[in-house]
Order: C-alpha cells, then sequence, then structure tokens
C-alpha cells in the first residue's frame, strides 16, 4: 500500500475549531430572538430536521473527496423514497429492496460514466438529474402508478422518538414544551432520524478514515492521474463512490419522505443545493482530495440552524435571502481565510 | 479536476442528445383525426403533478369534443424567454388556439400579441396575463383564499392564533389568495396571524416550516397555500398527535388524512384548485373556435369541504391510485365531459386509437 498525505491536521482541526465557533453563535442569536430556541426540544429538532440533509450531504461529500459531485442526488433520494412508498403494497421489504436496487442501478451508471467513458461528473449527472425526472414523470401514470403515502413503519423510523414517551408524559400536550420535565424532553428529543443519522456517519467515518477504500477516495481525488499510474484501478473507485453516494442519498430520501408522510416528486429538489453547501461550508475542497465528512457534518448543522433562525425572524421573503446569502459568503471567506494563514 | 476538452465535449454531447431526446418526446406529433381544430399548449413548468393533471384534462376534453385535429404540447421548465419561444413555435406550427399557463403575467405579452394578430386564438389558463384580446380561465384565487380562511376561522371557534403558510411572495395566485385571506381576516377580530411565512409552493420548505414552528399552545389553526399534508404529518410528531384545524388544497393525500383522521379529532377543511381546469380551458378554447361568444374572464368560484358536512365528497375524491400530491377532483359538473379513466389515460386526439372515443 502506498503511503498517502492525506491532509493537513492541523488545519482541519483549526478549520473545525472555527465552524464549532460558527454553530454556537448562531445558536446564542437563534436563541435571542425566541428563547424557545434554548430549549431541549427545539435543540432536538435541528438533529430531526439535519439527519435528511446529513445523509444526501454524506453521499455528496464523498463525491466531493474524488474530485467529483453528483447533481443527480435530490431526484435518486426523491426516486428512492417514491419506490418504496408506491412498491410497499408489495411488502416493505420487497419495496426497501427495489429502492436500493434503483440506487445502486443510478449510481453505477453515473460512476461507469464519469470512471471509465471519462465524462465531466458535473454535466454527467446533471443530465442523469434530467433523465430521472423524466423517467419519474412518465412513471406516476404508468409503472410507478399507485399511492404515495409512505408506509406507517417508515415514517415511525422517520419521526418518533427512540423510546415511545408519548403516554407517560404529555398529559397536556397544549402546554409549552419549556415547561415539560427536563428528563422527559431530553428522552422525547431522541429520535429515530437522529439515531440513524449518527449510526451512517460512523460508518462514512470509518469507511474514510480506517479503510483503503478511504484511503483511495482521496487519492484520486488529489490526483487521479498519480494514482492510476501507481497501480490504482480509479474507474473501480468512482463506480463504488457514486453507488455508495446514491445509497446515501435514498436513505436520506426516505427519511424526507416519512417526516412528510407521503411522497411528492418534488421532495428532495430543495435539498441539493444545501446538500453541496454543507460540504463547502464543512471545509471540504470541490476539486477533491481535501476535506471529511466531520466538517460536513458541522456544515450540515449550520445550514439547519440558519434555516432556524430565518424561520424566526420577522420579516420579509426578501430580506431573509439576502440574510440566508449573506451568511453563506461570510462563512465561505471565514473559511478561504482560514486556509489561507495554514 | 483534469479534464481533456475531448472528454468535456464527450459530456456534452452526450447531455445535449439526453436534452434532445427529452424535448422530442415533449412534443406530440400532430396526426390527422376527426375534428378540424389545432390546439397548442404552453406550459413553463414541467414535471409538476398539479400540471401534469392540467394537460392531461386539456388532451381529453379536447379528444372528447371529436372537433378537435391535434393537441401539441409545449411543456417544459422555462423562463420567459424560453415560453415565448414555445409560442412562437406553436403559431408556426399552425395551431388555431393556443392554451398558455405563463410563468410570468406579462412577459411573453410581445409573442402572445403576434399570435393575436395572425388569428389565433389565445386562452390563458390558471395564471392571469395582460395581453389584450385574450380569454382567461382560471379558479377564483382571490375566493380561494377567502372561502378557506373563513372555514378555517369558523373551526376555531372565531378565536385564537393562525400560523399563515403562503406561497411564493410575488406570484399572481398567492398576491390574490392573499387579499381574499385578509377580506377573511378583517371579520374575525379574535382572530390573529400570529406567524406568517412562505413555502415558496415547496413541499420539503414547507414540511420543515411545520416542524420549526408548530409548537404545543402556540398555534390553535393552519392557513396553507396548498403545501398542505405535511403539516398536518408534522403535527403527529410535534403536536403529539394533538390536532388543530389545517385549511388546505384538494391534493390527494391531504384529503385521505382529512378522512382518516377525523375520527382522531382532526379538522381538515379542504378548497379545491382544480387542475383539470384544463379541461374549461380546452372547452372555451373550442367554443371560440366555434364562432360561440365567451365572456373574456371565466372563474371557476371555489366551496370550503369539511369530512363533518362533506363526508361523501371527500371520501369519493381520493384516488387509491394516484400519488400524493394528485389535484383530486375529477369532474367540474356542467363543464367537463370526461370520466377519470380518461383523464389517467392522458390521450391527445391525434393518439386515441385506442377506442376511447
Amino acid at each position: 500500500m502506498i503511503k498517502l498525505k492525506m491532509f493537513d491536521e492541523s488545519r482541519i482541526s483549526k478549520s473545525m475549531l472555527s465552524l464549532t465557533g460558527i454553530l454556537f453563535a448562531l445558536y446564542i442569536i437563534t436563541g435571542l430572538l425566541d428563547s424557545y430556541n434554548f430549549s431541549i426540544p427545539a435543540i432536538g429538532n435541528i438533529f430531526y430536521l439535519g439527519a435528511a440533509l446529513g445523509l444526501l450531504a454524506a453521499g455528496q461529500t464523498i463525491c466531493m473527496l474524488t474530485g467529483g459531485i453528483d447533481l443527480s442526488l435530490a431526484m435518486i433520494a426523491t426516486g428512492a423514497a417514491f419506490i418504496v412508498s408506491v412498491k410497499s403494497s408489495s411488502g416493505l421489504l420487497v419495496a426497501l429492496s427495489l429502492a436500493l436496487l434503483y440506487c445502486v442501478v443510478i449510481g453505477a451508471i453515473n460512476g461507469l460514466a464519469v470512471g471509465l467513458l471519462g465524462m465531466n461528473p458535473l454535466i454527467m449527472t446533471l443530465g442523469m438529474n434530467a433523465v430521472l425526472i423524466g423517467v419519474f414523470t412518465v412513471g406516476v401514470t404508468t409503472f410507478l402508478q399507485g399511492s404515495s403515502t409512505v408506509p406507517e413503519a417508515l415514517v415511525t423510523l422517520s419521526t418518533a422518538s427512540i423510546i415511545d414517551t408519548s403516554g407517560w408524559v404529555f398529559e397536556s400536550a397544549t402546554a409549552d414544551p419549556r415547561s415539560w420535565p427536563f428528563f422527559a424532553s431530553i428522552v422525547d428529543t431522541l429520535s429515530w432520524p437522529f439515531f440513524i443519522w449518527l449510526l451512517v456517519s460512523l460508518i462514512v467515518l470509518f469507511i474514510l478514515a480506517r479503510t483503503g477504500l478511504g484511503r483511495l477516495i482521496y487519492a484520486i481525488g488529489d490526483n487521479a492521474q498519480s494514482a492510476r499510474l501507481a497501480g490504482v484501478k480509479v474507474w473501480q473507485v468512482q463506480v463504488t463512490t457514486y453507488v455508495m453516494c446514491a445509497i446515501l442519498g435514498g436513505i436520506g430520501g426516505i427519511i424526507l419522505g416519512g417526516q412528510s408522510g407521503a411522497v411528492a416528486l418534488s421532495l428532495a429538489n430543495s435539498f441539493l443545493l444545501p446538500s453541496v453547501a454543507a460540504v463547502v461550508i464543512g471545509g471540504t475542497s470541490i476539486m477533491g482530495g481535501i476535506g471529511g465528512y466531520k466538517g460536513t457534518m458541522m456544515g450540515t448543522l449550520i445550514l439547519t440552524l440558519l434555516s432556524s433562525l430565518l424561520t424566526t425572524i420577522n420579516s420579509s421573503e426578501a430580506v431573509k435571502q439576502m440574510i440566508y446569502g449573506a451568511i453563506v459568503l461570510a462563512l465561505a471567506w471565514t473559511y478561504a481565510k482560514i486556509s489561507e494563514k495554514s | 479536476m483534469k479534464l481533456s476538452s475531448k472528454r468535456i465535449k464527450a459530456g456534452l454531447a452526450v447531455a445535449s442528445s439526453i436534452s434532445l431526446v427529452l424535448g422530442a418526446s415533449l412534443i406530440a406529433a400532430p396526426a390527422q383525426a376527426a375534428g378540424t381544430y389545432k390546439i397548442g399548449v404552453s406550459n413553463s413548468w414541467a414535471g409538476n403533478s398539479w400540471r401534469e393533471t392540467m394537460v392531461c384534462a386539456i388532451k381529453a376534453q379536447a379528444a372528447l369534443s371529436g372537433k378537435v385535429a391535434s393537441v401539441t404540447v409545449l411543456s417544459r421548465n422555462t423562463d420567459a424567454a424560453g415560453q415565448s419561444a414555445d409560442i412562437r413555435t406553436l403559431k408556426t406550427q399552425g395551431v388555431n388556439a393556443i392554451i398558455v399557463n405563463s410563468g410570468d403575467p406579462a412577459a411573453n405579452n410581445a409573442a402572445i400579441a403576434e399570435a393575436v394578430a395572425a388569428g389565433i386564438k389565445v386562452i390563458a389558463v390558471d395564471n392571469a396575463i395582460t395581453a389584450p384580446n385574450t380569454t382567461l380561465v382560471s379558479n377564483d384565487q382571490v375566493a380561494y383564499g377567502r372561502v378557506g380562511a373563513e372555514a378555517l376561522f369558523k373551526a376555531m371557534g372565531s378565536k385564537g392564533n393562525v400560523l399563515y403558510m403562503r406561497g411564493a411572495s410575488g406570484a399572481g395566485a398567492d398576491t390574490d389568495r392573499d387579499t381574499g385571506f385578509k377580506e377573511a381576516l378583517a371579520k374575525y377580530p379574535k382572530i390573529k396571524v400570529t406567524k406568517e411565512v412562505f413555502t415558496n409552493w415547496d413541499w420539503a420548505t414547507g414540511g420543515t416550516l411545520a416542524s420549526q414552528l408548530l409548537v404545543p399552545g402556540k398555534f390553535q389553526g393552519v392557513w396553507t397555500s396548498g403545501i398542505d399534508y405535511n403539516v398536518v404529518t408534522a403535527m403527529t410528531t410535534k403536536l403529539k398527535g394533538k390536532y388543530i384545524p389545517v385549511f388546505g388544497s384538494d391534493n390527494n393525500e391531504f384529503q385521505r388524512l382529512t378522512a382518516s383522521l377525523a375520527p382522531k379529532g382532526f379538522v381538515g377543511i379542504v378548497v379545491p384548485n382544480p387542475a383539470i381546469i384544463g379541461g374549461y380551458a380546452a372547452q372555451v378554447a373550442i367554443d371560440l373556435l366555434d364562432g360561440k361568444t365567451v365572456p373574456a374572464k371565466n372563474l371557476l368560484t371555489p366551496k370550503a369541504l369539511t369530512y363533518k358536512t362533506d363526508k361523501a365528497a371527500i371520501t369519493a375524491n381520493y384516488v387509491p391510485s394516484q400519488e400524493a400530491t394528485f389535484s383530486a377532483t375529477l369532474s367540474l359538473p356542467g363543464i367537463t365531459t370526461f370520466t377519470p379513466a380518461q383523464l389517467f389515460r392522458c390521450k391527445a386526439p391525434q393518439d386515441s386509437d385506442d377506442g376511447s372515443r
């Protein structure tokens, strides 16, 4: 195995520190605007809402570490959720298998086109996105016709608390959650989507940091040419990368579908750009080779908190858009400054 | 990311051929059929369930009339420049009438004026346009906002805080619905709008907002501009199932929830915004081509349905074979003549060789 210098440790820890600072500052501001945001249920909600974005961004991170990108990720996520819902009449296991198959096939096509045919990932996945929109638009009236209500079990896995608290703590559920008992609030806040996100995150972090595949992902993102000359079958790594990305997107899509209760064909569309933004804010280079999923997780939480902040503010949409843009630009600038110094 | 220009070219070639194939598949090839009229459709938003149903309703109504030879649909996600180009393409193809769902009230006026000057009847459906000598067929959006708000405020017992979830800021339908909403609000002094947000008619955005804002005790009712069912779903977790009244549209899933959650105390107020208004537009186009006099504005006035008073209608509206966002209103009595099966088949006159007529 070739020794590869994966990343500059000091820079990563420095940027993680500043990301934590930004996250904390945003949290304080959000809380000062509405004290409800300091409550435990509100904090739990950030993780509840961050789960789907975090999973999509996990896929995007892996792609971007190889120097690629997956712009078909939103339609992969939506498609997986749609297939699971429509096909659930033939059994949950069948439906989930079909969705997995869908993710693997689309991911493999993306990966093969990028890896073997040498297509630009940006254009390939953008084209794939257009094709998938077309396929599903036709599919709704033909081979995917049926109710897109998400099966009960998956709704529970995407929304419910791990420990069912409904019976024993909240008799007066109309009361302000800030008055709920502390312990009960904590238990209630530990939701399944958060748990699933955490579990998948650990796997992704392990793969990237501790396996040969992880090292190869960094290697080809750093310099595909020299990796190839060193004997790495670059296309195989890329196919694996895009398949993994699609599966992560699919899991995120199903959670998003479960939180909606039913699947619309535009389900994950508005998550595509945030999934890229979370990765970039987290410090992964769009040129590949530098970064990691820890930063993306912070980026996800920052974006989710930012969305909560904008919801809290009572101002016109135009002002909210300006604030959002300004903060994202400020984040990018801060990151560039930090990278420059080190 | 080092890429040779050859690879970029290859990528571009594949991408452009994909878009060509997609584009071509959306243009139905006109062929000979029983009627003589040629109808063109320009739709600025493809892949949206409501718009797809609208287009199918145009096709179904045209096919049933026996007077239409072909329906040519130019449907894609485009801006005003693209839609104006589509309108000019339809004019070049020699259509007799153009039904346009315009992405902008005024930006296509030049292209529309050219079509009108060439003797083509132009019918604006769903979204109003400012171009002169055109006919509007639309749901009355002011009434939609008002009727829904009144029914919601009644369900809330005429008092309490409302979460006001609007559509897209600046869109015609959103402004109209807001006018209606404010009219109703003025009549209920004890109702307060304590939070106003925009969903941009995006399901994920609406769902996120609902999850962030629905806190026990904070609101007594929710007014949504069509992004409805996932707001109800969010209440199951965020309000521990203590549902508060929601005003929504005729989305398939929302009607299902209105019926299925009624025993748990959920009050859903359904005000249809039927996508099959496309069928109405097709009928108006045919009437105009027949030389009949049609008013310049044709508005459908909506009615609020609740499970308590309209149990049968809401139960009947839910179509299990259709997806969640399907606009589940299957006929406009006295206007549309197609059956649900004919609507779902979505065949234009030129491709109806399957015995549907």
